[in-house]
């Protein structure tokens, strides 16, 4: 069940919030927990048994780290990371790493394992970066575990974050679990926050997404160099406003329960350099991964060799985390040589982009590193690549797309809100130019503008009528 | 208190449709969709929970409440503001074109020709010729459409097939086939075209009118061929206008639909009755037969099974079957067709296989259209 379906905001959501605002605090979290999994099974069916495991494991696994002495302690922690990490090698990239051996030695053969032969765990990624995090945390004496089963696994469940992050540590929110007070400002900020995503989605990324899907769906022959361009730069905005709008959501919903999660995007695509696009993009991965894998691994610290090994490391695995695909790879490992290049024209010349120009460099770049994502496969990416580059020989029985005026329009306002400095937006805050209320009040008319016109265009992602019915 | 108003008004948008689903609070309009909603989900076992699951979403996806409203209220935004529609082209002058006609099938066809042209006109070579050995008539008509004959009307950007059609050279190579009949509608339906409209504007299909002129054409060409001396079709073309919102404003769901002042065909004439109880009734939607079929009635031409699709109904409801001593009508996707070659009535004289440009039924069938193998 997605944020932007009928079945969630219009029963699953309000539902929920009305039993969690009217139930005693003592009983929030278990209820949180269980709607928690609900949530979970409507989509993940027997595979919520996966998530319930990791649950109980890293629950006890956690206090007996705690409680043990050293050497237990250790191999208990290792075991815990194998624990989480092993359910996450199996269902996500056992297909991948056997069509890679068979790729690599073609004489092996996978058995008939194709991909999809293994059915993948709604949001395994997410919950199993949450428990290695948690694991890691106690081990390191960060935190204390978690001594109450349900309030562990109210955070290791916890819907919004669940599916599509942001990842959440537990550290981030252990007071929240605890003691989180309900209030108007807090449920407001987070009807506003979850409206703003819901509008993202809704009204941004859905409009232009269908530029996207159409450019990449289009056959050789079929697709122009004006139709490709147009096309990468409709993903480059679709990705954007689809993940940080359902970060939006999530935040949202949970500051309308009570809790902080940390932010997750802060307008990447004005980044002025990759380095500074990675702290703006996806901000709770790049921490996992800067926290967990690089600092571990020596960070900046042992040579400029190492770090530029280290950061491709990081980028390989940030790739493979995305998904098991060669695209996927070969996109984190894009990422990982542009950050490396960037090391060096600091490291030599002491050039750093930035400006305008760093500002669109930067964009290019990152714009073209989608297309690895995107496409359905190498072979597409290059298709796609070609046409990027060259004017394709055009098939003379084969429709040329044009996109029309509104898809025009949201991609216009896509860029103009993507490019919006955040400086900018807080010299356009009102609230401090007009009375207070009066700020209050057009943002709950804009809120319930939004709110409306957005569900107006999920409603119709639903209308599907058939021609051919009464052809 | 104006964040306490705010989220008020939040949790009632967000509780209405529970509230319309349960209480009704505003009658609405219902959406055309032309396709049967999901219905209610049934718990069947507790292992089958997951899919209980599944099945009440996709209900509750159809019919929450004030989701025509919702619905209508994206589209209506969607023409207002940009005059465009996710599922319609808008034209010019108040005509509408489905998309996805144009968009996906017809090109979907066009690619289809490329590879298979061969096949389709040597499969319906052979039709003819085993039709015609049982004293069988073969007639084919491929009807086009609406913005064949109106270009005009489209939107300046729409999509449109770079090169002529294949269709038309398709179409010129049946028209050659010994023992086929090839109707060519296309400049029938110019030529109609320059007195009177022949399609409708918020429909993909031809009018009466049109059909009626065309029909006519057909009964009187057959007539002839049968060595009637006169023109057989008698009952004289009446027009009526009515109001008339059709599928492609449907498609298109604005709080006050489209519409025109359709062109149709006052019923001046007595059809044959439908036969219910015929022994053909498993392979036939309508049989249309007149009384006493046992009899010699020179005056009518004879027995004719019709594999056709909506485009043909516009014939019936011009007083096609007035004419035939029997005649046998097939909807594409309802029967398998074969089965129908296969079992043609003893009595058969005329088998008219009709389609729209862009469906593939047709092409698809007499593309297998092949002797047997030895």
């Amino acid at each position: 069940m997605v944020f932007s379906a009928p079945a969630f905001l219009f029963f699953f959501l309000p539902i929920f919030l009305l039993i969690t605002f009217c139930l005693r605090q003592e009983l929030r979290n278990l209820f949180i927990f269980l709607a928690s999994i609900l949530f979970y099974f409507v989509d993940g069916g027997s595979l919520t048994l996966v998530l319930v495991a990791s649950i109980a494991l890293n629950y006890f696994i956690a206090i007996g780290i705690q409680r043990l002495d050293k050497i237990n302690r250790v191999l208990l922690f290792i075991f815990g990371i194998l624990v989480n990490l092993v359910p996450l090698l199996y269902y996500k990239y056992s297909v991948f790493f056997i069509s890679v051996l068979h790729d690599v030695v073609p004489s092996f053969h996978a058995g008939g394992l194709k991909a999809g032969a293994i059915a993948l765990p709604v949001g395994i990624s997410f919950f199993t970066f949450h428990s290695l995090s948690y694991l890691i945390d106690v081990y390191q004496g960060k935190v204390a575990p978690e001594k109450s089963l349900v309030d562990f696994g109210m955070y290791m469940a916890n819907f919004p974050q669940l599916i599509a992050g942001p990842i959440v540590r537990y550290s981030e929110v252990k007071d929240d679990i605890r003691h989180r007070p309900l209030t108007v400002d807090n449920i407001y900020a987070g009807m506003v926050r979850f409206v703003i995503g819901l509008g993202k989605k809704a009204i941004l990324a859905d409009n232009i997404g269908f530029v996207a899907d159409k450019a990449f769906s289009l056959p050789p022959g079929g697709l122009t160099t004006a139709m490709a361009w147009l096309g990468i730069l409709a993903y480059t905005l679709q990705i954007f406003f689809d993940f940080s709008g359902y970060s939006d959501m999530a935040i949202g919903i949970g500051r309308m329960m009570g809790f902080r999660f940390p932010e997750n995007f802060n307008q990447p695509y004005c980044a002025r350099n990759i380095t500074e696009f990675w702290r703006r993009w996806h901000m709770t991965l790049s921490r996992w991964f800067r926290d967990y894998v690089y600092i571990p691994l020596g960070g900046n610290r042992k040579g400029s060799l190492r770090t530029f090994f280290n950061l491709l490391a990081v980028f390989f695995l940030c790739g493979l985390w995305h998904g098991a695909a060669y695209g996927f790879v070969i996109w984190g490992f894009y990422h990982g040589l542009l950050l490396v290049f960037e090391r060096i024209l600091k490291n030599t010349i002491k050039f750093e982009p930035s400006g305008i120009a760093g500002q669109l460099a930067t964009f290019f770049l990152v714009m073209l590193g989608w297309v690895f994502f995107r496409a359905a496969n190498l072979k597409a990416a290059a298709f796609f690549f070609s046409a990027l580059a060259f004017h394709p020989v055009l098939d003379p029985d084969l429709i040329h797309y044009k996109v029309s005026l509104d898809k025009l329009f949201f991609i216009g306002l896509g860029m103009f809100f993507a490019f919006m400095r955040p400086e900018w937006i807080s010299a356009v805050n009102i609230s401090g130019r007009v009375p207070a209320k009066l700020a209050v009040v057009m943002q709950g008319v804009c809120s319930m503008v939004i709110l409306v016109i957005s569900c107006a265009m999920i409603s119709t992602n639903g209308f599907n009528p058939f021609i051919y019915f009464r052809f | 208190m104006a964040k306490r108003l705010t989220l008020v008004l939040f949790f009632l948008l967000l509780f209405a449709p529970l509230a319309q689903m349960a209480f009704n609070i505003t009658p609405l309009t219902p959406l055309v969709e032309n396709r049967t909603l999901n219905p209610p989900a049934v718990f069947k076992s507790w292992d089958s929970l997951g899919s209980y699951f599944k099945d009440s979403i996709a209900w509750f996806n159809d019919h929450y409440g004030f989701r025509s409203l919702l619905i209508r209220l994206k589209t209506q935004l969607d023409y207002s503001v940009f005059k465009i529609s996710d599922r319609t082209y808008v034209g010019k002058n108040g005509w509408l074109f489905i998309r996805d006609l144009l968009e996906e099938k017809k090109p979907f066809i066009n690619i289809l020709l490329k590879d298979h042209e061969e096949e389709i006109v040597a499969g319906a070579g052979y039709l003819a010729d085993q039709l015609a050995k049982r004293g069988i008539k073969l007639i084919i008509s491929i009807m086009p459409m609406k913005d064949v004959i109106y270009p005009q009307y489209l939107p300046d950007w729409v999509i449109r097939l770079p090169n002529s059609k294949r269709i038309d050279s398709l179409e010129n190579r049946l028209k050659t086939i010994p023992n086929l009949v090839y109707l060519d509608v296309t400049p029938l339906l110019r030529e109609i075209a320059k007195t009177q409209e022949v399609y409708h504007h918020t429909d993909f299909h031809w009018n009466d009118v049109a059909a009626f002129k065309v029909a006519r054409i057909l009964v009187n060409q057959l007539a002839t061929a049968e060595g009637h001396s006169s023109p057989l079709w008698s009952h004289p073309l009446e027009i009526e206008r009515r109001p008339f919102i059709g599928i492609e404003s449907h498609f298109m769901p604005l709080f006050n639909p489209l519409q025109e002042d359709g062109l149709w065909v006052k019923k001046n004439w007595e059809d044959p009755p439908e036969n219910l109880n015929s022994d053909y009734k498993k392979l036939f939607q309508k049989i249309y037969e007149q009384p006493h079929p046992e009899l010699p009635q020179p005056e009518l031409l004879g027995t004719i099974v019709v594999q056709a699709d909506s485009f043909f109904e516009s014939f019936i409801r011009s007083g096609f079957a007035k004419y035939f001593k029997k005649t046998y009508h097939s909807h594409w996707g309802m029967t398998n067709v074969q089965d129908i070659m296969d079992n043609l009535p003893t009595d058969c004289k005329y088998v008219y296989l009709e389609a729209v440009e862009s469906n593939y039924d047709l092409l698809n069938f007499l593309a297998k259209q092949k002797p047997p193998k030895p």
